[in-house]
């Protein structure tokens, strides 16, 4: 009797084991699997750009520097339909800064407003988790918002105040630089909102304390205290949210992206950079090359080219995000004894 | 003097600032849906007839007084298609004619006592007034070439009174009709409650459509205008959602097509297609990306020492800085072109991918392996990797021997052969990639729920013997299965509302169909691809905001609900 219920046990518990043995290799299968996929897609397109830069000979072109000259700055032409990655890299550039321009004060003055000032009610508590939620809303809806409310509501007055001489034709009242900032800035108000609160969250409380002991008033505390204090986390805000600007493409398609831009939106004599000019980004270009640039020696080198292009400087701005955020990290575990 | 200390005054002004500055990003984030709410509005505003003008010189109007005072009238022509027309003589049958021939067919479904009748929308139906009723036929084409068209009724509206004329709109399914009791009408087909009146000061003798928008009346030698205003959906927002009776179509059909070909054709907006293919995609995208990012999930944030998780999450979470316009070019490019071999080896692998790897483990164990060490757990990922590329190679290969063996030697003939269409940009390719895309996301979340449940709760439960996989199943997975399914909520938001990969890879056909080798129209795809072409408030650039307000409103709450549910945990869990 009491052997066959060992024995039941036993081939019980074996029974167990592998089951557990398998559902652990499966789990751990996947982290492996998606790390495959990662290098895998990255090494897709490495492989892909460099063939096609490097590809001399036949159909490719005479040399290595005139394939970098033509990557960089070509025009449109009638037998290409390349065209170059520095203006686009320009106008993304241009457009992540004046996005930063508005988003950093804007958010980071939110982001202080609902953890310093704001009292604990229900309806700050509702604010707070409606702008976490505004986070998950698609990008293409703040695209939408941006042409009904930007481009026509705001553009069209600015053109009846201060244009009033060249309507018809519009000159703020059409998708621009302007516009797409604004969009995007809106776009990324909660993402940084909710990344510099986290880190306004981690700071200790003592800190405050201290400060108030010392005859600091509340403003003079989050002023000279507070802040300086969640630097980190408020650059590691800016960062990914310039990270997302960069990826981001669908809200841009209706705010102002273009296939080509005659001119850069930024120049060398005053203004310096042109608010109401359409402007060309890396994200649309990918978008513009992989579905109408077939012809030579576009296609498909010429996409992995510029996906390469987009994903290292996301990539790049990730990695800092993250080490900023690592650096905060090492930085509460130190004041966390206080 | 008095000291000014300016350290507190410029605080003073950073404090004011900062409250001026967030109210202001708070309105404008919380203002959003109500600018919208306001945009769209219109669409939904009911018809209107008002007077606009009145001229005392008259127009002349040879055509409209021809076809004005229809008691005169005997007998009425409608051209219905290039060889075929429609008679009507009163008091007897229509009847269908074709002139080159002179062939002459009954039309008996036509009533046989009416008193008048119009074409209307673009001569692709007509309005007939028989027995105190509207009857809004449209025409369909014969199942055959050469056989004579039918008329299929599309509405019946009772009308009460006597009817001096009655006028079909050009281009809407819309009348307008002058009874002898002075009034003017307007009835409106698409919204059956609409009835539009209005008093005329003598009885007219003629009515014309100026425009779409304009109705003259021409009454004792002077024109008088009104101005007819309607939405290309008639007031009534019901016509979004349900399947309507469209001129020329066989049966009531749900039609998301904002921009016909023909010029007068009327527009068709059922928001029903581009919802379903929002859903459709979403759904096969959590398919594809829940066993990838669950799997990691567990494995990451249960079985994995802090150490090695803070060392691999950075790892993981690259796979974020794809953007969805760079995997949409992948799609395009490297994955769309063989896609059927993808899919077959993808079924390979899955038939053979739990087989394989659990002989190897099991093999492992027998010749005495001792891989389920848990301190070992934290390399094995890295230890299974060639294991998994192997698994990954043969399961292809099997995969596409299977489908090679296929009657039709290839996946794609089989499904045809069975009367599955296959596209090129299909459900299943869209859901492919899009799962690429949510996995960082649906792993990030579920992740961390898993890993805010204490160790030491498993730990009790490995102590009494319990296996490292009843350890997760029966402590950590009952206290983290609300955290997981905010993630695959979230998951869902992001896929619903992801544009770039559905823009380059769904093909964009608005259809309603459950065939995942169809292509699929997305609620996002199309504001991406129409809101840019559409004139500023006209119907479809509403009927687009309308959209675009129910796509927030559903990821909204979606996420809402998600993280009430995290909230919920997070309060559950801080007790230990």
């Amino acid at each position: 009797m009491l052997a066959t219920t060992r024995t039941a046990f036993l081939q019980r518990t074996r029974w167990q084991r592998l089951r557990s043995l398998t559902m652990i290799s499966v789990s751990a299968s996947m982290v492996t699997a998606t790390l495959l996929l990662t290098l895998g897609l990255f090494a897709l397109l490495f492989i892909s750009a460099m063939e096609w830069i490097f590809w001399i000979g036949e159909g490719g072109s005479a040399d290595v520097a005139s394939r970098l000259r033509d990557i960089a700055l070509a025009r449109p032409g009638l037998e290409s339909s390349v065209i170059g990655l520095v203006p686009a890299i320009v106008g993304t550039v241009a457009l992540v800064m004046l996005m930063t321009l508005f988003v950093a004060p804007l958010g980071v003055a939110t982001a202080l407003y609902l953890s310093e000032y704001a009292r604990d009610t229900w309806y700050t508590q509702l604010i707070r988790i409606s702008i976490t939620n505004l986070a998950g809303v698609p990008a293409v809806i703040y695209g939408v918002f941006g042409l009904g409310f930007f481009v026509y509501g705001l553009g069209g007055q600015v053109d009846q105040l201060f244009f009033s001489d060249r309507l018809p034709s519009p000159t703020f009242g059409t998708p621009g630089l302007l516009w797409a900032a604004l969009t995007l800035a809106l776009v990324n108000l909660p993402v940084v909102i909710v990344a510099v609160t986290e880190g306004l969250d981690a700071l200790p409380e003592d800190l405050r304390q201290a400060s108030a002991a010392l005859g600091a008033t509340k403003n003079e505390t989050v002023f000279y205290a507070v802040l300086p204090a969640a630097m980190p986390s408020v650059f590691t805000g800016l960062i990914l949210s310039t990270a997302r600007a960069a990826g981001e493409v669908a809200p841009l398609m209706l705010v102002g992206a273009v296939k080509f831009a005659p001119s850069l939106p930024v120049m060398t004599t005053a203004p310096f950079i042109g608010l109401e000019q359409k402007f060309m980004h890396l994200g649309f270009q990918l978008f513009d090359a992989a579905l109408f640039s077939t012809v030579p020696p576009g296609g498909i080198g010429w996409v992995a080219t510029i996906a390469l292009t987009l994903v290292i400087l996301i990539a790049l701005l990730n990695i800092v995000a993250m080490s900023l955020r690592s650096v905060i990290l090492r930085r509460q575990a130190v004041d966390s004894p206080f | 003097m008095p000291v000014v200390n300016w350290r507190y005054l410029l605080s003073a002004v950073f404090g004011l600032s900062i409250r001026i500055a967030s109210l202001f990003a708070i309105v404008a984030l919380l203002g959003m849906f109500l600018q919208m709410l306001v945009v769209a509005y219109p669409i939904l505003a009911p018809s209107t007839l008002v007077s606009s003008q009145s001229m005392s010189a008259p127009r002349q109007y040879q055509e409209g007084l021809n076809r004005g005072l229809a008691e005169r009238v005997e007998r009425l022509e409608f051209i219905v298609s290039e060889n075929w027309q429609l008679q009507g003589v009163k008091g007897d049958e229509w009847s269908w004619v074709q002139p080159s021939s002179g062939l002459r067919l009954e039309a008996s479904e036509l009533p046989k006592d009416w008193l008048f009748a119009d074409a209307v929308g673009n001569n692709k139906g007509l309005v007939i007034f028989a027995n105190d009723t509207l009857h809004h036929f449209h025409y369909l084409s014969s199942d055959q070439a050469g056989d004579a068209p039918r008329a299929g009724l599309v509405q019946a509206h009772p009308f009460t009174g006597m009817i001096r004329l009655l006028v079909g709109h050009p281009r809407l399914p819309v009348v307008a009709i002058a009874g002898s009791d002075n009034k003017l009408q307007v009835v409106d087909f698409r919204d059956s409650d609409a009835l539009l009146s209005i008093a005329l000061e003598q009885p007219p003798d003629a009515l014309v459509w100026r425009t779409t928008a304009q109705l003259d009346v021409l009454a004792d030698g002077q024109t008088s205008a009104y101005e007819f205003t309607t939405t290309d959906i008639g007031g009534a927002w019901s016509r979004l959602f349900t399947p309507i009776q469209y001129e020329g179509y066989e049966r009531p059909s749900l039609l998301w097509l904002p921009l016909p070909a023909a010029e007068e054709a009327e527009p068709k907006y059922s928001l029903v297609p581009l919802l379903f293919g929002t859903l459709k995609a979403a759904l096969l995208a959590l398919i594809f990306a829940i066993p990838l990012s669950m799997g990691a999930a567990i494995y990451v944030g249960f079985f994995m020492s802090e150490f090695q998780r803070r060392r691999i999450r950075p790892a993981l979470d690259m796979l974020a800085a794809f953007p969805t316009v760079v995997l949409g070019a992948i799609g395009l490019f490297w994955i769309a072109p063989y896609f059927e071999q993808i899919v077959s080896s993808l079924i390979g692998v899955v038939i053979i991918f739990p087989l394989l790897l659990l002989t190897s483990v099991y093999l492992a164990r027998a010749f005495g392996l001792r891989l389920v060490n848990l301190d070992a757990l934290d390399d094995w990922p890295l230890t299974l990797m060639p294991l998994i590329i192997g698994i990954l190679i043969i399961g292809s290969v099997i995969g596409l021997g299977i489908t090679s063996k296929l009657p039709g030697n290839s996946l794609y003939a089989y499904l045809t052969s069975l009367g599955v269409s296959v596209s090129y940009f299909n459900s299943l390719l869209v859901g492919l990639v899009l799962g690429v895309a949510i996995t960082p996301t649906v792993f990030s979340v579920a992740e961390e729920a898993i890993h805010a449940v204490p160790k030491n709760l498993a730990s009790g439960a490995l102590a009494l013997g319990a296996t490292p996989w009843q350890g997760y199943r029966d402590i950590v997975l009952p206290v983290a299965l609300p955290g997981i399914i905010a993630a695959m909520m979230i998951g869902f938001g992001r896929a619903a509302g992801e544009t770039m990969i559905l823009l380059m890879l769904s093909g964009n056909t608005g259809l309603i169909d459950g065939n995942v080798f169809e292509g699929l129209r997305s609620v996002s795809a199309s504001l991406a691809l129409e809101l840019p072409e559409a004139p500023r408030d006209s119907s479809h650039f509403q009927v687009l905001f309308v959209m675009s307000i129910l796509l927030f409103g559903v990821t909204f709450s979606v996420n809402t609900v998600a993280a009430l549910i995290r909230n919920r945990i997070r309060t559950r869990v801080r007790g230990f």
